[in-house]
C-alpha cells in the first residue's frame, strides 16, 4: 500500500519513535510525577524532555507547553478556557469542525458570537481586508488554521498576527497541518495559542498533542484531577502545566513524540516542506493534462493537493485508488466551510499528503492510477 | 540533614534543575521529603555546591520555592 493520508496521521514512522514508544514501555513505564521512586523519576525526566524540546522548536516556553491528546483537545481547551460571556470570535472560511463546532456550540448555549472571514485563495490582501471588516468592539480573539486540511492552503498568518496585535486581540492557530512543516515561532507570530497534533508532521504516535501558551493567557481548566502535585488541596493547582493535566500523562505516546520532534529537527522542517512541495507540483504537473481530472490551486507552494474526478464522486475515486494500492483520503475532511469556499460541496475531494517518506516514482504511479480512473479502466 | 527547596511542580523543578545545570550548578529532583500538611503532595530540588548562587540564580529567572532541610 502506498500511503498518501499523512493530513489525517502520517504513516510510517521513523524508527526512532518506535524505539522511544518500546523503550518506554519496556524500561520505564511507571506514572511520570507522582511517585518518589527512581522509575517515575526517569519517566518524568523524559516527559520533561519531550516538553522542552517541543517549546524550544516552537519557541515557546517549557511550563507553558501542555500536553494533549491531539490538536482537537488543544483547540477545545483554547477556546472554552479562554473565551468569555460576550465575546466575539473570528475565525476564517477554511477551518475544519475541530473549530467550528466547538464555536458552535458556545454561541448555542449564548456564550459567545463568531464570524467566519472568508478566505480568497488569490488574494492575500481581500483575505486581510475579510477579516479586518469583521471585527467590532467585543471581539477578543482571531483564530485560524494555518494551513487548510483540504486544499492546503496557507493563511498569510504574520499578516493576521499584526492585525490581531493592532487591534488589541487574542491571537491563536490551528496548526493541524502545519507544526513540523511550516516554521512556526510563538513569539514571531505573536501567538497566545499554538494547537497542535504529535502525530501529523511531528511524526509521534496517535493520541498525542500540545497546547503552547503566551504569557497573556492562561485558559480555565476544562477537567480536574490529580496532577501529582498539591493534593491535599479542593482546588486544582493554579500553575501551568499541571493546571491543565489532570490524570495520568501518556508516557509513551509522548516519549514517541519527543523522538518525533528530534527526527524533524534533524531533517529540518524547511526542508521536509521543500520535498513534499516537489512531489505536490510533480504531480499537479502530471494531472494537468489528464482530461478529467481536477486539481485545486493554493495560493503559494502546498504540501497537499485536493483533486476531484469529472463524473465521479469522491469516494468512489478513493475506492478505486484503494483498490489500485493508493491510501488517500476522499470526502469532506470535516471541514465543510472549506468545501463552501472552493466550491466543492456537492462532491467533496480527493486528497493526497505526502511525507518525508514519499517518493517521485509513488507520485509518478498515482498519476498513472488516476489517468486509468478518469478513463474509465478501472471501475 | 541536607538543605532542598520545596517546589510546587515537577515540570517548574525539572526546568530550576536545567537552568542550574546550564550555569554548572548540579542539583536533583525528587519528592518532598516532608510533604507540606495544608497542601500534600510536592518536589524538591536538592542542591549541591553553591547553594547560595543557586537560590539567587533561581530567584533572579522567576522561581517560586521555599527552603527546607531533610529531617
Amino acid at each position: 500500500m502506498i500511503y498518501f493520508d499523512n493530513a489525517a496521521t502520517t504513516f510510517p514512522k521513523p524508527d526512532c519513535v518506535h524505539c522511544a514508544v518500546m523503550d518506554s514501555l519496556r524500561c520505564f513505564a511507571a506514572n511520570p510525577g507522582r511517585a518518589g521512586h527512581r522509575l517515575s523519576a526517569r519517566a518524568a525526566e523524559h516527559v520533561f524532555e519531550a516538553r522542552e524540546s517541543l517549546a524550544s522548536f516552537f519557541g515557546g516556553k517549557t511550563e507553558r507547553t501542555v500536553f494533549m491528546l491531539n490538536c482537537t483537545h488543544a483547540i477545545n481547551f483554547a477556546l472554552k478556557g479562554v473565551l468569555r460571556q460576550g465575546d466575539h470570535v473570528i475565525i476564517s472560511s477554511l477551518e475544519h469542525n475541530a473549530v467550528l463546532r466547538p464555536l458552535e456550540a458556545m454561541k448555542e448555549a449564548g456564550t459567545i458570537t463568531f464570524d467566519v472571514a472568508r478566505v480568497e485563495p488569490q488574494s492575500e490582501r481581500q483575505t486581510l481586508e475579510n477579516v479586518r471588516s469583521l471585527i467590532r468592539p467585543e471581539t477578543r480573539l482571531l483564530f485560524m488554521t494555518h494551513v487548510s486540511n483540504v486544499f492546503g492552503t496557507v493563511l498569510p498568518v504574520t499578516a493576521l498576527s499584526a492585525l490581531a496585535q493592532k487591534h488589541g486581540l487574542l491571537f491563536g492557530l490551528d496548526a493541524a497541518q502545519s507544526a513540523g512543516v511550516y516554521d512556526l515561532d510563538m513569539e514571531t507570530l505573536g501567538l497566545d495559542f499554538l494547537c497542535l497534533p504529535g502525530h501529523k508532521g511531528l511524526y509521534g504516535p496517535m493520541g498525542t498533542g500540545a497546547l503552547l501558551l503566551s504569557d497573556r493567557v492562561t485558559p480555565r481548566t476544562l477537567i480536574e484531577g490529580g496532577t501529582g502535585s498539591l493534593s491535599l488541596q479542593r482546588k486544582q493547582p493554579a500553575f501551568l502545566p499541571d493546571a491543565l493535566e489532570s490524570g495520568t500523562l501518556n508516557l509513551s505516546g509522548i516519549c514517541g513524540l519527543g523522538a518525533g520532534v528530534s527526527f524533524v529537527r534533524r531533517i529540518g522542517a524547511a526542508a521536509i516542506r521543500s520535498h513534499e512541495e516537489a512531489l505536490i507540483r510533480l504531480l499537479r504537473e502530471d494531472l494537468s493534462v489528464i482530461p478529467g481530472v481536477e486539481t485545486f490551486e493554493q495560493m503559494a507552494g502546498g504540501t497537499l493537493l485536493s483533486l476531484r474526478v469529472a463524473g465521479q464522486a469522491a469516494e468512489e475515486t478513493g475506492r478505486l485508488l484503494d483498490r489500485c494500492g493508493f491510501a488517500v483520503r476522499a470526502g469532506y475532511h470535516c471541514a465543510a466551510l472549506a468545501h463552501t469556499t472552493y466550491g466543492t460541496a456537492d462532491t467533496g475531494t480527493v486528497r493526497v499528503s505526502p511525507s518525508v517518506f514519499s517518493t517521485k516514482n509513488q507520485i509518478k504511479n498515482l498519476s498513472f492510477s488516476l489517468n486509468q480512473i478518469a478513463l474509465r479502466k478501472i471501475i | 540533614m541536607q538543605d532542598y527547596l520545596k517546589m510546587d511542580s515537577v515540570t517548574a523543578a525539572q526546568s530550576a534543575k536545567r537552568l542550574l545545570q546550564r550555569h554548572a550548578i548540579r542539583a536533583a529532583v525528587r519528592r518532598d521529603p516532608q510533604p507540606d500538611r495544608r497542601r500534600g503532595c510536592g518536589f524538591a530540588l536538592f542542591l549541591f555546591g553553591d547553594t547560595a548562587s543557586a537560590e539567587e540564580l533561581l530567584r533572579v529567572h522567576g522561581f517560586s520555592f521555599e527552603r527546607a532541610q531533610t529531617p
